[in-house]
């Protein structure tokens, strides 16, 4: 009977799928490299504290990923680092974290649209809060 | 069955061409104008266009240029004015081409570089120095064909800080500016790349500051405080007094609707395009139309308070210093 015989087939990819993702996913996430920009996909807190963050902290990754690559490319400096990047889980084209580049070089929160190809930075200013409050999830995406 | 094929047909083409014949303001889209000066503008011009792209670079960063204009330039017994456009971030005039189509069909020559970061407003500089060689080149279509008293600056987004930019450094060449969707100044990288407010408080010119109620995240109306200039009233009371000026939100409008083609397609949701750039095309064509062609009915539209353009049911937001 070939219908059974198919959902049989089927039955035993699904298992063997499940098997090799159980051997393959590690009991946590791997840490990441020294240095590296950390994308997590997930919801970030809104986050009331003011604009600078006078803290030296992340360097040039190694590994960026795409977002972290547009971000960067939409700065249009080779010296700009980006750190806390967190990609909102329900919106992926939008992105919170900090940055800071050569002319200013403290880290300020920012916000990117990346469909837009836009990215607000803290000013301090009540108008960021509200542009922050984008990286929430559940949000109208603009 | 050949005469019912050749009945069905005929009913297609003919309702097609009742489709493309009927004014676009008859038919039911957003933002629809309303009064006389608005419809004008909002229609297509009387000129068939052509587009053509420079051989080479027209600007100092190595982009080619587009330029857009009439068909019969050649024919024309009068100069053109010319309008230079900016694109916004990570935009080439590919984005804008109903808009741009739409200005040269009413007598403009636009001219776009295909710079994506045009925001300090030197390649928009650039190529109306492109276009001014082209004016002195015998083997060029524009040869004796631009007025370069009458020469206008618009743009979106990072591109309308870009054109007001370039009028600004233009030491007067560049007389107005439209500018779409210009952002807050918070949404500025490098600061600098944007319109900074000494150079908006020393400049002159005239300008039209035109954004959307649905792009409220980036060029809102209205801001909460700060000293940066992160509105379009912000930007509109720092405009010098001595400048004539007018601002306006159309209602609904996203950050992209300039770019509809007209519309925004079923997937426009996924690139901030909501109600594409009908409402774009009527006062903004009429302002570049009183500034750089002299239609004085088009000038009294943006009258404060009384104009056309108050009453206009797409608009809101509207503000102006026009007498």
């Amino acid at each position: 009977m070939p219908a059974r015989r198919k959902m049989l087939f089927v039955l035993g990819a699904v298992a063997v799928a499940v098997i090799a993702a159980l051997i393959a996913w590690p009991a946590t996430p791997p840490a990441p490299e020294a240095g590296a920009v950390v994308v997590r996909p997930t919801a970030p807190a809104a986050s009331p504290s003011p604009a600078p963050v006078p803290e030296p902290s992340a360097s040039a990754s190694p590994t960026r990923s795409p977002i972290e690559t547009s971000i960067l490319a939409s700065i249009g400096d080779s010296r700009a680092e980006l750190r806390d990047v967190v990609a909102r889980r329900d919106a992926p084209q939008i992105a919170c974290g900090e940055k800071r580049t050569a002319r200013d070089p403290v880290f300020r929160r920012f916000v990117w649209l990346g469909h837009l190809k836009m990215l607000a930075t803290d000013d301090g200013s009540a108008d960021f809060g509200n542009i922050a409050a984008v990286c929430r999830e559940g949000q109208p995406v603009p | 069955m050949k005469r019912l094929s050749r009945a069905i047909c005929t009913s297609l083409v003919s309702a097609t061409a009742l489709a493309a014949a009927l004014p676009a303001a008859a038919q039911s889209v957003p933002n629809a104008p309303t009064g006389p000066v608005e419809t004008q503008y909002y229609a297509n011009g009387s000129y068939a266009t052509t587009t053509t792209r420079s051989t080479a670079a027209c600007d100092s960063k190595g982009n080619q240029c587009d330029v857009f204009y009439p068909t019969n330039i050649a024919s024309l017994n009068t100069r053109l004015p010319l309008v230079v456009w900016a694109n916004g971030t990570d935009s080439t005039p590919d984005n804008y081409t109903n808009w741009l189509k739409h200005l040269a069909s009413w007598g403009f020559v636009v001219v776009a570089t295909r710079d994506k970061q045009t925001g300090y407003g030197n390649t928009v500089l650039d190529s109306l120095a492109y276009m001014q060689a082209q004016e002195a080149n015998p083997a060029s279509p524009f040869y004796h064909r631009i007025d370069f008293a009458h020469v206008g600056a618009a743009g979106h987004s990072q591109g309308a800080s870009g054109a007001a930019n370039a009028m600004f450094h233009s030491n007067g060449a560049i007389l107005t500016t439209v500018t779409f969707e210009l952002p807050s100044q918070t949404w500025c990288n490098p600061a600098d790349n944007c319109l900074l407010t000494p150079t908006l408080t020393g400049g002159s010119g005239s300008i039209f500051y035109v954004s959307g109620t649905a792009d409220s995240l980036i060029a809102p109306d209205t801001q909460s405080g700060g000293t940066q200039l992160n509105s379009q009233t912000a930007y509109y009371n720092a405009t010098p007094a001595g400048m004539l000026k007018a601002k306006g939100l159309l209602k609904g409008a996203n950050h992209n609707d300039i770019t509809g083609t007209p519309g925004c397609g079923l997937l426009g949701f996924l690139k901030a395009c909501s109600n594409g750039v009908y409402g774009y095309m009527g006062f903004p064509t009429a302002w570049l139309a009183w500034q750089l062609k002299g239609d004085a009915t088009a000038g009294t539209a943006f009258k404060s308070g009384t104009g056309e353009f108050f009453t206009a049911t797409a608009w809101q937001g509207r503000v102006s210093n026009i007498p």
